[in-house]
């Protein structure tokens, strides 16, 4: 289990994040949603150790150092790499960067491609990564986190510019994963309909701090959407059986407060 | 998306390709270097100069086996050792930097160990015991100094890309007014001096100083080796360098000091040469792509083969005379960047 306690985030004087707790299952996906600006990208960045907080981060009962996260948590930050003449293979091979030597191991180059597979990208292992699309590009950044086979992984809205197709993708291999091999993955998303259908848990920051917590027929409610997002929203069964966000209006204007 | 499959083994093909190209520019360097050792102003028989080179106490006499062996070799050697030093130099610089126009140059070392050399020159000053060394000794401590301003700034302010650059581009600038300065106080005679080394050349190179600057370029190379695969990541931008593992303000921390002491290394007794360090990192990366394990040596071996190249060129530009070495390498560097532009990815540069 994957603990946060009373994590605290700054830039320049400015407080982010304001005492943030949570616990992670294994094999849970959960889904950091709220408005842009509310800390979710600083908090995920904090939990992986790349940015300066206060708290502590726990694998089970142990609170972990900087470096034990750097090995144990695999952050998949926002769409990179578009401009790296890279090969995908390349690309996926560097998640075991700690493991990489001056030769590269057959056994190594094969799990890679293994690690490919998965999203049915092995042709374009020699292909240049900034040849790829924006959604190829995500898949393969998921493939080289998830071919790291961390404890924990990180996204930080892992769907964003993705088409419909490749959302659907990227979202169930992640679930799959979690299933399969008791992997904790916490991701930041803007979606409310593909959070309520594949994350387990959702939690809801609003001002650098928790608003909501809990299971998505608990806390998708159209109370709680005006509170953090200041919208009139309709939350409804969707085809699929999860619930179905549809914003109606905003209830003030920009700026407004 | 396609989603055809590949039942070639893992990285075969490209693997095979990149080898190959790095086969091909390797034995083009070979020739390059043999031809470097066989043209010469005193237009000796090339067989005679097979002969002293293969077996020195043969009969080619001692006048060839003298100028093979103490001018000859140790030049064309010495541009094998700048142009990978300034090719290693160029491609870190590219790689930490995370900017195709960066170079030894941006950041100004060169331009204050132009001005270190400069300025001993023109007040005449010998250190003790080892007067030749003088020059070289000045070049790399105002090198040395650069490095330091821009590192101090950067610590100031943080170790990014943005803050390095901004600080290397005013320390160029500031060594370049001083270096004005010291020519505008010079001398005519001793003006003349200072342009010369300033001009960059390789009559300056002895057997000495290839050890010097060799061992820098290996010392540098043996401590850029454990890095390789960090400074690859850095490619994919600093955040996501960062989630794989790498301690990027550190490692950028440490390649700009490597990369200082390689340019210092490089210029210090041969004055300073440029465009090598910008062009030869982009002529590797487009053959090889990008993973610094075959990065290295191809920027290495671009960076060897476009300074013996000059060499070449400076011999035969003025028969009976060796132009200074670093007026050719533009001359080399520029249809090379042109055809860069016209015919390169986008995405390699």
């Amino acid at each position: 289990m994957l603990g946060i306690e009373n994590i605290n985030v700054g830039y320049d004087g400015t407080a982010v994040l304001h005492a943030i707790n949570a616990q992670f299952q294994p094999g849970t996906l959960t889904a950091l949603v709220g408005p842009n600006g509310t800390g979710k990208s600083s908090l995920l960045k904090a939990m992986a150790g790349l940015i300066p907080s206060k708290g502590a981060v726990k694998l089970g009962d142990t609170p972990m150092t900087n470096s034990e996260r750097l090995k144990t948590i695999a952050y998949m930050p926002q769409d990179t790499g578009a401009q790296s003449s890279l090969t995908v293979l390349e690309v996926v091979l560097l998640g075991r960067l700690r493991s990489l030597g001056l030769r590269v191991g057959d056994d190594i180059k094969a799990q890679a491609v293994t690690a490919l597979e998965r999203f049915r990208l092995q042709a374009f292992q020699d292909r240049a990564i900034g040849a790829l699309s924006g959604g190829q590009r995500q898949l393969v950044f998921l493939a080289q986190s998830l071919f790291r086979s961390p404890d924990v992984l990180l996204l930080d809205e892992p769907t964003a510019a993705l088409d419909l197709r490749h959302q659907l993708i990227v979202l169930e291999r992640i679930v799959e994963t979690c299933h399969a091999s008791g992997m904790i993955a916490v991701a930041a998303m803007h979606d409310l309909t593909l959070a309520a259908r594949f994350a387990d848990r959702i939690i809801f920051l609003h001002d650098g701090q928790v608003a909501a917590d809990g299971p998505p027929a608990k806390v998708l409610t159209p109370a709680i959407l005006e509170q953090v997002y200041r919208v009139a929203a309709e939350v409804q069964p969707g085809p699929s059986g999860a619930l179905h966000v549809s914003p109606v209006r905003a209830l003030d204007s920009i700026g407004a407060g | 998306m396609t989603t055809t499959t590949n039942s070639a083994p893992a990285g075969v093909s490209f693997a095979s390709r990149r080898l190959l190209w790095l086969g091909a520019i390797s034995t083009l360097l070979g020739f390059a270097i043999l031809a470097d050792i066989l043209i010469g102003p005193a237009f000796l028989n090339v067989f005679d100069v097979l002969a002293a080179l293969v077996n020195p106490s043969g009969a080619s006499g001692p006048m060839v086996v003298t100028i093979v062996h103490a001018i000859r070799l140790p030049m064309t050697l010495m541009a094998l050792i700048v142009g990978a030093s300034l090719g290693i130099a160029g491609v870190q610089m590219q790689t930490i930097l995370g900017n195709p126009l960066a170079s030894p140059y941006t950041l100004g070392f060169s331009a204050a160990a132009g001005f270190g050399a400069a300025i001993t020159i023109l007040f005449g000053w010998q250190l003790p015991l080892i007067p030749q060394m003088t020059v070289p000794v000045a070049a790399f401590a105002a090198a040395s100094v650069a490095c330091l301003m821009v590192y101090g700034l950067a610590h100031i302010r943080g170790v990014t890309a943005e803050v390095m650059v901004l600080a290397g581009i005013a320390t160029l600038f500031l060594f370049q007014s001083l270096q004005s300065l010291v020519q505008y106080l010079a001398a005519p005679e001793v003006l003349q001096e200072i342009v010369f080394w300033l001009f960059g050349s390789m009559l300056k190179a002895s057997w000495f100083s290839v050890w010097v600057s060799g061992s820098v370029l290996l010392f540098c190379l043996a401590l850029l080796i454990p890095d390789m695969w960090k400074l690859t990541a850095l490619r994919l931008g600093d955040e996501r360098a960062a989630s794989l593992g790498v301690h990027v303000p550190r490692l950028r921390r440490r390649v700009f000091f490597i990369v200082s002491l390689l340019t210092a290394g490089a210029v210090a007794f041969v004055g300073t040469i440029g465009f090598v360090g910008l062009v030869a990192p982009h002529l590797a990366r487009m053959l090889v792509g990008e993973d610094q394990r075959i990065l290295i040596p191809a920027s290495a071996i671009f960076g060897g083969l476009l300074m013996v190249g000059a060499s070449i060129a400076s011999k035969l530009l003025s028969p009976g005379a060796v132009v200074p070495v670093g007026i050719v390498t533009a001359l080399v560097g520029v249809p090379f960047l042109f055809a860069l532009i016209l015919t390169g990815k986008r995405r390699h540069w």
